[in-house]
């Protein structure tokens, strides 16, 4: 019974501490997302809501978000070319030693 | 004879550009740290300053501390998450890995929504009652850092933890507690042992972005005293390119020493994930 007990609290204090992560990693987000809609920071929400800084993002900075979208595709298709080259390449080289003898490569797998 | 030539047009464009872009800048990284004024001698000079051994040493710790608490939060919580049935889990499980997609520079802002001049952290301070003097800022300091690392790195472990915790013989552990053991004693001989191999593999993933991680650093403050930020202030503020040459090979060589030891400590790819 006392273990039964026991086992409950602990079950009882893992939650709670799965919880409070989730809050501290979830809480800036939410608060970041409402301060991007807030028509004035310092006033909070009594100033009311609205999508005007998310419209001057947009309009300011599309050349950023598009530089950075750019780029990170340039990286994925480089990245998927060259590694699938290697990744082949590498197998081949473990797959012809292996034939040769398997002893050296012992350590490896 | 002609196996081995296809594969080297297979190896070859990858090679190439690991050469082109990591051995050459290295290379050329090594010598510059010789430019300087006192030559070869500042690979050893620098550890004998105490400005930079310090700041070698806070960086150190950080990275440590940083990386035992995540552990810590994460054996518990994955092996719970990974454990426990009820109706929120997949909403919590969600919750928990939002931040993977977060870079350092977003975080570092994440961390001055809790505990900037406006954060989280002060206005409920106000609201209990504190005068807005004394309110608790902690974002643009070394512990805004490592709110921030920890934040980082949250994730990654959990998600680690939880696919290993998954697999684990559930069977042991109900003949551990039939044999009478205690669930104290269940969670160090059985589980804990159980998920060593993920521990190690994210501890040494969150060591490393502690020891070499920006972003967060360069938007909470420039003036923590963390070895990114002393190379960063070397090399753009004061043009002393050799200082930041030597600092930064010091740093990649001890980042690189903790994850041969890691993966020499489990015998996995850990250097692969990282």
């Amino acid at each position: 019974m006392a273990l039964a007990t026991t086992s409950r609290l602990l079950d009882r204090a893992a939650l709670g501490l799965t919880v409070a992560l989730a809050l501290f990693l979830s809480v800036p987000v939410v608060l970041s997302i409402l301060t991007g809609l807030m028509v004035n920071q310092f006033q909070g929400f009594s100033a009311g809501l609205s999508l005007r800084w998310v419209r001057e993002v947009v309009e300011q900075y599309h050349g950023a978000i598009l530089l950075s979208v750019w780029i990170a595709t340039l990286t994925v298709l480089i990245n998927l070319v060259l590694g699938t080259l290697l990744a082949h390449g590498l197998r081949r080289t473990r797959v012809s030693d292996a034939g040769r003898g398997r002893e050296a490569f012992r350590g490896r797998d | 004879m002609r196996t081995v030539g296809w594969t080297g047009v297979f190896l070859a464009p990858a090679l190439t550009v690991f050469a082109a872009f990591f051995l050459v800048p290295l290379a050329r990284l090594f010598a510059v740290g010789a430019a300087g004024p006192s030559g070869w001698a500042a690979y050893v000079e620098v550890l004998h300053n105490t400005r930079y051994l310090q700041s070698f040493l806070s960086t150190l710790a950080l990275a440590g501390s940083v990386t035992i608490c995540t552990l810590c939060l994460c054996a518990v919580c994955g092996v719970y998450l990974s454990r426990a049935s009820f109706a929120f889990k997949p909403l919590l499980t969600a919750v928990l890995t939002l931040p993977l997609a977060f870079p350092g520079v977003v975080v570092g802002f994440l961390v001055i929504m809790l505990g900037g001049r406006q954060g989280v952290v002060a206005q409920a301070g106000q609201a209990l009652g504190g005068d807005p003097g004394s309110a608790v800022v902690f974002a643009y300091s070394m512990t805004g850092l490592f709110v921030g690392y920890l934040y980082f790195s949250i994730p990654r472990s959990m998600l680690t933890v939880m696919a290993t915790a998954d697999k684990l013989d559930r069977d042991l552990e109900e003949a551990a507690r039939t044999l009478g053991a205690s669930a104290f004693a269940v969670a160090r001989d059985v589980i804990l042992p159980g998920i060593r191999p993920a521990l190690v593999a994210s501890g040494a993933i969150c060591f490393a972005t502690a020891m070499g991680a920006f972003g967060t650093a360069f938007t909470l403050a420039t003036k923590i005293n963390v070895l990114p930020m002393v190379i960063y202030s070397e090399f753009t503020l004061q043009a002393n390119l050799a200082i930041a040459a030597v600092l930064s090979l010091w740093l990649g060589l001890l980042t690189r020493l903790v994850l041969i030891l890691a993966r020499s400590a489990t015998g996995s790819a850990v250097a692969a994930a990282a």
